[in-house]
């Protein structure tokens, strides 16, 4: 009698062979697959997204403060200007020193006036 | 003659026991090699209890490394390489036909003490991943995992090749045991050193690999081959087959969630989980209990089984006193409040280790290499030797160390109070160290004969004289 293993048989070890190696590397990528779908958010993000928010937005504040026009105080007549312009105004302004003095003195001085008192609004109870 | 014989006639034991002998050899002579270094490690890192100055100026041999180490190097050094042995060969006897493709696990093997190797010198340099049982980095977890599936393949063709279609119980435990390991350790390498997740994620994976690898992976592979061997020693059959499908159903069922301390620094439901799993645990221990007591009572003795069937008995007193333990902690709280983070939980690490595991894989060797090489152990007294030295040294180590961590517990985690029966247990690991030595000098022995029978053989074999039929061809 042969000892040669025969086809039906050399099938079912292959099978049982390549089973046991389907389950090993399925098992090891539903692990892999669990470890990417799953995302954890690495420690410190949130305090890290709120800094980086914060950030941004004093940056953007600033550069608008910076760079465009604004009234600061209407009633005051207080204006804000472009840094640029600010600098080439001052700069023309104080060519002459005395005038440039006296003008920021009375700018300061209507800047702080109090303002003419207004009649109160009636209640809408009353 | 069946038709079924005509196409795969049944092997003779003594050709499947041949079929299997260099998978063996090269699997066994590393694992008791490092079943000897991993000893000696251990007894060092005892001695350090002793006297902490001990080799204190080599940093290779501080005592977190060679801890460490010493686990390791029994671990993986030894309890997986031999149980991978013996699945082999109680693979190939249940199928009834030759083992498969048996050249693979040779390689196998040596992939697998090569990635042991660079492990362990990995950790003694201080490279250690830092996570309990996983301390090897990647190139020697890596090469171990490839081993390991090396030498799963040709044993689950060997499976399928079976004549008997119908599955025997070591078959469930086995090819469980099989597909438990590359999926519990590939998650874990993965999940703690290759992608690391976050904090206390690390944690919990650490403590749910160490319990799968020690416990359920341990127990899977200890009761499918005493479930093997106990009928065949006893000439009983096993007590009974549904008993044993109970045991390995709640032994993976609630075996896997064990293991986590009820104060562990986790959300509250994990280790209430784990605790439940614990407290549950008693019923495959009680399945285990009847099935020895049922299979082994009153068996007679014979001279065949006297030598291998006490190592069986043993071990399979200390898995049901280790799964007590666990059931006993989970189910009384200010136990485990006292005994948690102590070193009770070593005690129980080392009872699975030598107490169990140990005994059974070394009661299956010493049945199985005189059959596989074709002849005795050169030293048979050692046998018996080894078995008394084994079964002192693990009662001299288990119960100084529950001890130690009882003591540590009740009194605020203060060492000294542990100290004297953590001096004590080094007694135990002595003479564990001991018996190690006799039974990796019975084999070794047995090797270098096997290996110089060979050379003899192929010497003569070529300076043999031609004979006349050779001359003429």
């Amino acid at each position: 009698m042969s000892n040669v293993l025969q086809p039906p048989f050399v099938n079912r070890a292959s099978g049982a062979a390549l089973s046991f190696l389907t389950v090993t590397v399925l098992l090891v990528f539903i692990t892999l697959g669990a470890r990417f779908l799953v995302e954890t958010p690495a420690i410190d993000t949130d305090r890290a997204t709120a800094r980086s928010k914060g950030l941004s937005e004093i940056r953007a504040s600033e550069e608008t403060a910076l760079h465009t026009a604004a009234w600061i105080d209407q009633d005051h007549g207080v204006v804000r200007l472009p840094v640029d312009l600010a600098i080439q105004l001052t700069a023309q302004k104080w060519q002459n020193p005395e005038q440039a003095r006296a003008e920021l003195i009375s700018r300061g001085v209507k800047a702080a006036a109090p303002l003419p008192k207004t009649a109160p609004k009636p209640s809408a109870f009353e | 003659m069946t038709a079924n014989e005509t196409i795969h006639p049944t092997a003779t034991a003594t050709e499947i026991d041949a079929s299997c002998k260099l998978p063996l050899l090269a699997l066994l002579v590393g694992a008791s090699v490092w079943l000897v270094i991993g000893s000696v490690m251990a007894m060092i890192a005892a001695i350090k209890f002793h006297a902490p100055d001990f080799l204190g100026a080599c940093p290779l041999l501080t005592y977190g490394r060679v801890a460490a180490a010493a686990n390791d190097a029994l671990v993986y050094g030894f309890c997986l390489p031999a149980s991978l042995a013996v699945i082999i060969w109680v693979f190939a006897r249940l199928s009834q036909t030759v083992y498969a493709l048996p050249l693979v696990p040779v390689v196998a093997a040596h992939i697998w003490h090569l990635g042991v190797f660079v492990g362990i010198v990995s950790i003694l340099l201080g490279n250690s991943t830092g996570f309990a049982w996983l301390e090897f980095p990647r190139g020697g977890s890596i090469l171990i995992l490839v081993a390991f599936v090396l030498i799963a393949i040709p044993t689950a063709a060997t499976f399928g090749f079976r004549r008997d279609r119908t599955l025997y119980p070591s078959h469930w435990f086995l090819l469980a045991a099989l597909l438990w390991f590359p999926w519990s350790y590939a998650s874990a390498n993965i999940f703690l050193v290759a992608m690391p997740v976050r904090g206390v994620a690390q944690g919990v994976i650490d403590i749910w690999f160490g319990n799968n690898l020690l416990f359920v992976w341990f127990s899977l592979v200890g009761l499918g081959v005493a479930f093997y061997f106990l009928p065949k020693l006893t000439g009983r059959p096993l007590y009974s087959y549904f008993y044993a499908q109970y045991v390995f159903w709640t032994l993976v069922l609630f075996g896997t969630w064990c293991g986590i301390p009820a104060g562990s620094p986790f959300p509250a439901w994990i280790p209430a989980l784990s605790n439940l799993a614990g407290w549950l645990l008693i019923v495959p221990v009680l399945g285990v209990l009847v099935m020895t007591v049922k299979t082994l009572g009153g068996a007679p003795v014979t001279t065949s089984s006297a030598e291998t069937l006490p190592y069986f008995k043993v071990g399979l007193v200390a898995f049901i006193v280790s799964g007590i333990a666990l059931h006993l902690v989970a189910h009384n709280e200010q136990l485990a409040r006292i005994t948690e983070f102590t070193w009770f939980g070593q005690a129980q690490v080392q009872l699975q280790i030598f107490g169990f595991l140990g005994m059974i894989l070394f009661g299956a060797l010493y049945y199985i290499l005189p059959r596989a090489l074709g002849f005795d152990f050169l030293f048979p007294k050692f046998t018996r030797a080894h078995f008394w030295f084994n079964l002192l040294g693990s009662v001299g180590l288990v119960i100084p160390l529950a001890i130690a961590g009882y003591a540590q517990g009740s009194h605020a985690y203060n060492l000294d109070a542990a100290l004297p029966a953590l001096r004590f247990s080094s007694m135990g690991l002595l003479l564990i160290l001991v018996g190690n030595l006799f039974f990796a000098v019975n084999l070794l022995a047995m090797f270098l004969s096997w290996k110089i029978t060979l050379v003899k053989s192929i010497f003569s074999a070529v300076t043999s004289p031609l004979t006349a039929v050779e001359v003429k061809s």
